[in-house]
């Protein structure tokens, strides 16, 4: 278990991270989300020991290890350039790390061979960095960290320079090793469909500050906050004319609804309605983004490509479900 | 038109064959020459000089040396070298920027200048020497000589290198690296020895055959310090010379040159070769890391400091000493007394501001005539490509490989007797042979730094001059002159500073009419009169303001146009 304890995180001389206390469980999988400049690569960094603790303390399996030297900790971490070792081949690169720990050589050739196999590199062991693909690149870092045997790994953005195709298939690469090897991982990204498909739990963060943490479920479907709401998937806010129109109950505070969750009225029960105007349509491919007017605002409808098309100017009752209102009470 | 055009042609045609005639007079010839007197004596193959420089133990120690002192330097130079750019760039180390300071001071403080300064901290009635006499009176008060004061001097003045180039390399490599193996659980120290080194693995082998090639070379350190015993190849060429035995001297320079020319054709191909290239994207900066084992945070701080006294020593001492008075100089190993007077004799005695003058003259001179030559080359090598241009290209940057002492045996041996090349007139023992021979070894400098500003010029610029009209002649002096200008004076500057401290060519070419500096230090050195040490000490602090100008004008100006683009 991980436990930052009200820790404070400078950065270049400014607090940036003021405060942070969270909770990582073992074997999780926990990303820290949100825009850049937010202090998550920061909270990574200073976990791995690169970054000072000015207050506060971080427990790692309950032992303090807020003064503890990067190289002690025994924390894996895959960079976002993923920083190999150019002079090194693949295979001097993975097991640099059992070398410097004098691990005799005979077990250190074996345990990098198995390594290599299990990331899918093997036959890349005698090049250098530079000889290979983003993806492979990709592998090797994450093989020379994994060779450690960390109970944790660390990820600062690692997908983020590789192409999407590419991007999608080591998101489950990455997934799949974290399954198989059991290690708890936390991992940095402003994806936030990265986030939502690989994390066990999410801390969305703003400033510095964690916004909301919690499942990708409950981080889309119950937003805390209005920045979570409108990071995390799209939103619509409901303007004072639509709230009044649809009679919604509880509280003054600002109101959203997911565009998705938005249809043209078909009578169903337990819904709130609006009534606007088709104000253009953006063609999505397998979706079409409906541009509507209301009264005193205008919200986002998308509906399939194959659904009856909507013609600009024509005006329709729309509706969503009750349990689609979003009511972020905390700060905005 | 037509006519000013024609006139033009004829003009460019005329300035082409004499440059062609001077390449050939002043570099082919002598090399040839130096050839021809090794080989062929007397019109007739002969193996005599061989035979002779074989047989002659004194020679084949100064090769021996000269390999050894190379061999040693390069490994000291690395060695100081290195845990300077690691002081300065990797770990924390307080007053880094004293440090920087004092570690840049082989940029400005070189050759004859840094060997003299070197000399009066270390040598018999040298500042160190007087005040280890007053604890040990009984010690050998030449102990700075020989082999040992050699590479002492080559190592501390050597390492301008690393401050150029093993420092930028080291400031380019990704820190996320150096992270990457903390996380796997290497303290910095080790990663710098284990990663870092390794992957500046290239630019330490470039700027080792730079050392090397120095160590070569080396003149002004082996012919001061060397003592009576010591000779390396370039100070035995010199006493050959001086004993009128050209030929020997010229199948060793040959020697030299061969040597020299192997160790340059290595490093264009480790150029070539290019380095370990990083796979980083994005890159983040290097970070100083503290050392966190106290002995060693303190040993690496002792260290940096006494290499910190070892650079400044020779500076500070000349310094203060060039305003001691003569009485102060002979006794005190601080200076008590001080006076203006050495520099009020400089400038008003004939006879101590003759090396000064004569160096300024003979300067002026080969950078005059350097600059018209490079900027003719410059200009016609980019304006036309093919077989002339190529060659007049390759030749004039032939020097850059030769050693100035190949050079000058060759122009002693080729034009000590009237030569048909010169029209029947001969050189040695003139006044012009010294600044011939400046001329010829700035210009690869020259015509390189030219051809760059040159290249960095929009093309479209002269055409758009030539779309308005303009003539040739016209176009260059509106448009491409005052675009270069910048560069012009730079390049001046820096020759001009590099001929007023010129040691090995003045040593060989130099006759009493034209004694420059270079050799006046030389004598002060071996002289004991307190007043000829205090004006060669004026000299070393003047070459060295005069040094530190054109570096900080030459910064400033890069930096300028750095901001323009």
């Amino acid at each position: 278990m991980i436990r930052f304890e009200q820790v404070d995180i400078a950065y270049d001389g400014k607090l940036a991270v003021p405060n942070l206390s969270i909770t990582i469980e073992d074997g999780e999988f926990f990303t820290l989300l949100g825009p850049s400049g937010c202090g998550k690569s920061t909270i990574l960094r200073c976990l791995a020991g690169f970054v000072p603790v000015i207050k506060g303390r971080i427990l790692l399996a309950g032992r303090d290890i807020s003064r503890l030297e990067a190289e002690k900790r025994g924390v894996g971490i895959v960079f976002q350039n993923y920083a190999l070792f150019p002079h090194l081949t693949v295979a001097e690169n993975v097991a640099f790390g059992l070398r410097a720990s004098g691990t005799s050589k005979a077990e250190v050739a074996g345990q990098v061979a198995d390594m290599l196999e299990r990331t899918g590199i093997s036959e890349h062991a005698n090049k250098r960095p530079a000889e290979l693909s983003g993806g492979q690149q990709q592998r090797v870092a994450i093989a020379r960290s994994l060779i450690m045997g960390p109970r944790i790994m660390l990820m600062d953005e690692p997908l983020s320079n590789l192409d999407v195709k590419l991007r999608v298939s080591m998101r489950n690469e990455i997934k799949r090793l974290q399954r198989q090897l059991g290690f708890t991982t936390i991992y940095v990204t402003h994806d936030q469909e990265e986030a939502l498909s690989l994390s066990d739990r999410i801390a969305v963060l703003n400033k510095g500050e964690v916004e909301q943490i919690g499942t990708p479920e409950a981080i889309y479907n119950r937003p805390e906050t209005e920045f979570v709401c409108h990071f995390i998937g799209e939103a619509n806010r409901l303007t004072p004319a639509m709230l009044g129109e649809i009679r919604a109950d509880g509280g003054d505070g600002p109101a959203f609804v997911r565009p998705e969750y938005m249809s043209i009225d078909d009578g169903a029960p337990n819904t709130y309605r609006i009534t606007a105007t088709v104000a253009d349509t953006v063609f999505l491919g397998n979706l079409i983004r409906y541009r509507m007017q209301a009264v005193d605002g205008h919200f986002d409808l998308i509906r399939s490509g194959a659904a009856e098309k909507l013609t600009v100017g024509s005006q329709h009752v729309v509706c969503f479900p009750h349990h689609a209102l979003l009511r972020p009470a905390g700060r905005a | 038109m037509s006519s000013t055009l024609c006139v033009g042609k004829i003009a460019r045609l005329i300035a082409l064959l004499a440059i062609g005639w001077m390449v050939i007079a002043f570099l082919f010839y002598p090399v040839v020459y130096v050839l021809l007197d090794a080989f062929f004596p007397n019109g007739q193959f002969s193996a005599g000089a061989i035979e002779r420089l074989t047989g002659s133990p004194r020679v084949t120690r100064s090769i021996w040396s000269t390999i050894l002192v190379a061999i040693v330097t390069v490994v000291t130079v690395n060695v100081v070298g290195l845990f300077q750019v690691a002081v300065l760039e990797f770990f924390k180390v307080r007053l880094a920027p004293l440090l920087l300071l004092a570690f840049s001071t082989p940029l400005v403080f070189s050759s004859v200048a840094a060997v003299s300064g070197y000399n009066f901290v270390y040598s018999s009635h040298g500042f160190l020497t007087k005040v280890l006499l007053t604890i040990f009176p009984d010690m050998n008060p030449n102990w700075f000589t020989g082999a040992f004061a050699v590479i002492f001097v080559h190592t501390f003045t050597m390492t301008g290198y690393h401050i150029l180039f093993v420092r930028a390399g080291l400031r380019q490599i990704d820190f996320s690296i150096v992270e990457a193996a903390q996380s796997l659980g290497v303290s910095p120290a080790r990663a710098f020895l284990k990663i870092v080194l390794p992957m500046l693995a290239p630019v330490l082998l470039a700027t080792s055959l730079l050392v090397l090639l120095g160590a070569l070379n080396s003149f002004a350190a082996p012919s001061m310090l060397g003592g009576r015993d010591f000779y390396m190849l370039s100070s035995m060429i010199q006493s050959l010379v001086s004993l009128g035995r050209t030929d020997m001297a010229a199948l060793l320079s040959l020697l030299l040159g061969a040597i020299s020319l192997m160790v340059f054709l290595w490093m264009k191909r480790i150029e070539r070769r290019g380095r370990a290239i990083s796979t980083s994207k994005s890159q983040s900066p290097l970070r100083k890391t503290e050392i966190r084992n106290r002995p060693m945070n303190l040993a690496v701080h002792v260290i940096a400091y006494l290499l910190f006294l070892i650079y400044m020593a020779p500076i500070l001492i000349t310094v203060a000493f060039s305003f001691a008075t003569t009485e102060s100089i002979v006794q005190d190993p601080f200076p008590t007394r001080f006076t203006l007077q050495h520099y009020m004799t400089v400038f008003s005695d004939p006879r101590a501001f003759g090396p000064l003058g004569n160096s300024l003259v003979l300067s002026c001179l080969a950078v005059s005539a350097a600059l018209a030559v490079s900027l003719f080359a410059a200009l016609r090598i980019r304006a036309s490509k093919g077989i002339v241009s190529d060659s007049l290209e390759f030749s004039l940057f032939i020097p850059w490989v030769l050693p100035s002492i190949m050079l000058a045996v060759g122009l002693i041996a080729a034009y000590g007797k009237p030569s048909m090349l010169i029209f029947g007139a001969s050189l040695v023992g003139t006044y012009w042979l010294l600044p011939i021979a400046y001329v010829i070894v700035i210009i690869p400098m020259m015509v390189r730094m030219l051809g760059a500003a040159l290249a960095g010029i929009d093309p479209n610029i002269d055409d758009a001059g030539r779309s308005l009209g303009a003539s040739g002649m016209y176009r260059f002096t509106r448009l491409t002159a005052p675009l270069l200008a910048p560069v012009i004076a730079l390049v001046a500057a820096i020759s001009f500073n590099e001929l007023l401290s010129e040691y090995t060519l003045s040593v060989f070419l130099y006759n009493i009419n034209n004694t420059p500096l270079g050799v006046a230090l030389q004598n002060a050195a071996r002289a004991d009169g307190p007043d000829q040490i205090a004006i060669s000490m004026v000299y070393v602090v003047l070459l060295l303001t005069f040094s530190l100008i054109v570096i900080l004008a030459s910064s400033r100006l890069s930096s300028g146009r750095a901001g323009r683009t």
